[in-house]
């Protein structure tokens, strides 16, 4: 009855000619910087949040959002097409995703991504209407020893992320860790590894790492290899998945949902980290892990719902603390302070109409979105049927103007290019990326909970076994880390007792 | 209003300080760079833009505003402390960054002394607060308890080197050696959410907290603004408690060092007379930053004594570059 009361308040508050206006502008943009890769919401955001001065806050909230989740849809569109992803949460999706474009299942993939982001925008907007606040608590329990718990499950997921050998993967991961290692400690305030250059304090940023070793190495490749694209595009067929793809896909969008909701509620890139978990997970319990990498539609489905339900459980620390989760939601944050709305604990009971408007808002986004995506199915589509000679070139401007608009510095095209030339030698050696890029976003965090919770409990490792959430992802990671290894026990067993019964015969 | 005029007035002794250069009384033929030190979207960028069309009415010039982020703002102080001193190119700053770098960042290339600076606009209050149900309730409270149990009170900062490490830092040697330890987080997202979650006892941040202040589950001990802050009226300085530590988050206007001295004081009127203008301010209020005016002698002294101190706090706690 009270949720009732306020859905029909929020629904009051968006049906409005000016608030559909600008939610639907805010998914419209989303869906094109998403779609570019580079450009993210982050930019886009920040950018426009002034010129949402003289529009109510409401409506300047239903429209940045609107940027966020939006972004999501059209981040797998080229990690789809061209083995590009629009953004970062799109990673994983260009190992299934593109090996389903060269069998000509382009259509397929981009339909179940964008099925899957709409399920996984519903559900993780029912979860922020309904379990918000007792949410909000579950992510304050997490504290340094609980993160570095959980980073270390993400490095115990690495080797489901490996299709080809698991030892290259180990060393691409090691490698992301050092990498991981550049820039300013934190605890300390000394700077490693920067060489004098300034711009390397911060660290090696993740979008220029992600550009060079899947955009310009992808270009590099495809300079040199004549691939034969006539039979690619020729077998363009269906454009949305049949119902064979749905059955395989459904599980993997519902699980890929909850868990992108859950961890989208924790600071962080929520939306990275959860794609790859959902990936893991699925490879994990899959009947066919084999077919993982070689163009399977359960591992688009999964992570991409992932990645968008991860963007509604963002919200839940900032409607109901007031605390940013992302670079992104920190700006909607500043958004609301401008308009004059204190961010906090008493923002849901003090401006319902802001909070149910825009929850309101993005039921109906994702349903543009939807609407919205389809279509433009088959005109991307036809995007693979661009001649090489100039879809590259765009590719690889889009690339540079995207890694230059993030922080609008040399050094890091430069970082872009170095990245780029580096995934291209890694790949003529089958080391695969995937495993690279996650522990670039996870050896940074990973060092810097385990040094914070080391100095909470003054030096005594036993508070990552104390802490209960903690210990239970410690349980998890070391499960992970065996369970690889039981069916090859078994299997050793197995052996072992025909060697002994041959010997006997 | 008229201490501001007369603040404009005292500020030309500043502008005798920087070099005489070409003649610049046509000041200005051309759009003005302003170099923003963070990203679009914070707290200094919004300042930044709201002031961006009164200057450009009150200079007749365009005011374009260049995002240089990176280094917690040193990077864009490195190329600012480079440019051509005319006037075209200008910057926004925040103390104590701009003090604290040179001192201890390897890598930058300025030192706080390459910069003419314009004025002061604005600044966040700094406070030192924990969740409601901690065992102390005021900061007396607070100094006994920690007193009592050396080592064991935690507080959570923004990160190293930030106002509120110093300050808490400061104020632990000024009530006798407290012994605490430092929990350095990454910005306000993340120091926060750890007060509320328990993982650390005491903040020392910036105005973050603010939005909890009125949820009822933030307690804010005192605060190291030089004056009480007019939104919570009710929560003591540390100053007037007896401690010598003041600590803000002033957002200063600045230009490389060798301006001429009319240029400087073009610069300067036109931000004053932005600042006094109702849009301005309202925007001010909306951010929760009083607004604050200090320039010429005043400032050049405020700075001079926030070097000596920092520099002093950042030297005892080992942070000094070698």
């Amino acid at each position: 009855m009270d949720i009732l009361s306020h859905v029909l308040l929020g629904a009051q508050i968006l049906f409005t000619p000016t608030n559909l206006f600008f939610c639907f502008l805010g998914v419209l943009m989303g869906t094109l910087v998403g779609v570019l890769p580079g450009l993210g919401p982050t930019a886009a955001i920040a950018l426009l949040l002034p010129n949402t001065f003289h529009v109510p806050p409401v409506t300047a909230i239903i429209m940045l959002a609107g940027i966020y989740y939006g972004a999501m849809y059209g981040g797998s569109t080229t990690s789809i097409l061209v083995n590009i992803p629009g953004e970062a949460a799109s990673v994983i999706t260009c190992l299934d995703g593109y090996q389903m474009a060269q069998k000509g299942r382009a259509g397929p993939a981009l339909g179940i991504a964008a099925f899957g982001s709409f399920i996984a925008g519903t559900i993780s907007v029912l979860g922020l209407m309904l379990v918000a606040p007792p949410l909000a608590k579950f992510a304050l329990a997490f504290g340094p020893p609980e993160y570095f718990s959980l980073m270390l499950m993400g490095i115990a997921i690495l080797i489901y992320l490996a299709s080809g050998s698991i030892l290259k993967a180990l060393m691409m991961a090691v490698f992301g860790l050092l990498l991981g290692t550049i820039g300013m400690d934190a605890i300390s305030g000394t700077q490693r590894l920067t060489f004098g250059v300034l711009e390397l304090a911060d660290g090696i940023g993740l979008i220029p790492a992600i550009m060079g070793l899947f955009g310009v190495a992808e270009v590099i490749s495809n300079v040199e290899a004549e691939i034969k694209r006539e039979l690619i595009t020729a077998k363009v067929k269906n454009l949305l998945p049949n119902r064979q793809d749905w059955k395989e896909s459904f599980w993997p969008i519902i699980r890929g949902s909850l868990l992108g909701f859950f961890i989208g509620i924790l600071p962080g890139p929520a939306p990275v980290i959860s794609a790859f978990t959902s990936y893991a997970v699925e490879k994990k319990i899959s009947k066919h892990p084999e077919k993982f990498g070689t163009g399977t539609i359960v591992g688009v489905a999964g992570p991409e719902a992932a990645n968008n339900s991860a963007t509604g459980g963002a919200f839940i620390p900032l409607f109901t603390l007031g605390i940013p989760a992302n670079s992104v939601i920190a700006i909607l944050l500043g958004a609301f302070m401008i308009h004059g709305i204190q961010p906090g604990p008493m923002l849901i009971s003090k401006y319902p109409d802001l909070f149910w408007g825009t929850i309101m808002s993005m039921y109906l986004g994702n349903i543009m979105l939807l609407i919205l995506n389809l279509p433009l199915i088959g005109l991307w589509v036809k995007v693979l049927k661009v001649p090489y000679p100039i879809l590259f070139p765009l590719i690889l401007l889009f690339c540079l103007v995207g890694v230059f608009s993030l922080n609008y510095s040399n050094i890091e095209v430069a970082l872009m290019i170095g990245f780029g030339i580096f995934g291209y030698l890694a790949r003529k050696f089958q080391f695969e990326m995937a495993p690279l890029v996650l522990a670039i976003v996870i050896g940074p965090m990973m060092e810097n909970n385990l040094r914070l919770a080391l100095t909470i409990s003054q030096g005594d490792p036993a508070i990552f076994v104390q802490k209960p959430i903690s210990a239970v992802f410690i349980v998890i990671s070391i499960l992970l880390l065996i369970s690889p290894l039981l069916p090859w026990l078994g299997k050793r067993r197995k052996k072992l007792q025909e060697q002994v019964e041959g010997e006997e015969v | 209003m008229k201490k501001r005029f007369l603040g404009c007035g005292i500020a030309g002794v500043l502008f005798l300080l920087a070099a005489v250069a070409a003649p610049a009384q046509d000041f200005p033929k051309g759009a003005i760079t302003y170099l923003n030190p963070f990203n679009p979207g914070g707290e200094v960028d919004i300042a930044a833009r709201a002031m961006q069309p009164h200057l450009e009415k009150n200079l007749g010039v365009p005011f374009v505003i260049n995002y240089v982020p990176g280094a917690g703002g040193g990077l864009c102080w490195s190329k600012l402390a480079a440019v051509k001193p005319d006037g075209y190119t200008i910057g926004g700053f925040s103390i104590p960054h701009i003090i604290l770098q040179p001192v201890f960042m390897k890598d930058v290339t300025f030192k706080t002394d390459d910069f003419v600076i314009f004025s002061i606009v604005e600044y966040t209050p700094i406070g030192l607060g924990v969740k409601k149900d901690f065992q102390a309730s005021t900061f007396k409270e607070f100094v006994d308890y920690c007193k009592a149990n050396p080592g064991k009170v935690s507080f959570g900062t923004s990160g190293v080197g930030s106002t509120g490490h110093l300050a808490m830092a400061s104020l632990a040697q000024e009530a006798g050696d407290l012994q605490l330890t430092h929990i350095p987080y990454k910005g306000g997202g993340e120091s926060l959410p750890a007060l509320l979650g328990g993982h650390v006892d005491v903040l020392s941040d910036a105005s973050s907290w603010a939005s909890l202040v009125d949820a009822g589950k933030f307690r804010i001990l005192a605060i190291y603004s030089p004056e009480r802050s007019a939104m919570y009226p009710s929560a003591p300085t540390v100053k007037e408690l007896g401690y010598p530590v003041v600590y803000t988050n002033p957002l200063e206007l600045f230009g490389p060092k060798g301006l001429p001295a009319p240029v400087v004081s073009k610069l300067h009127d036109a931000f004053c007379k932005g600042m006094d203008d109702p849009g301005f301010e309202a925007v001010l209020k909306k951010l929760g930053m009083p607004r604050l005016y200090l320039a010429g002698e005043e400032l050049l002294r405020s700075n001079r004594e926030n070097y000596d101190r920092m520099r002093k706090v950042v030297e005892k706690l080992g942070l000094l570059k070698k």
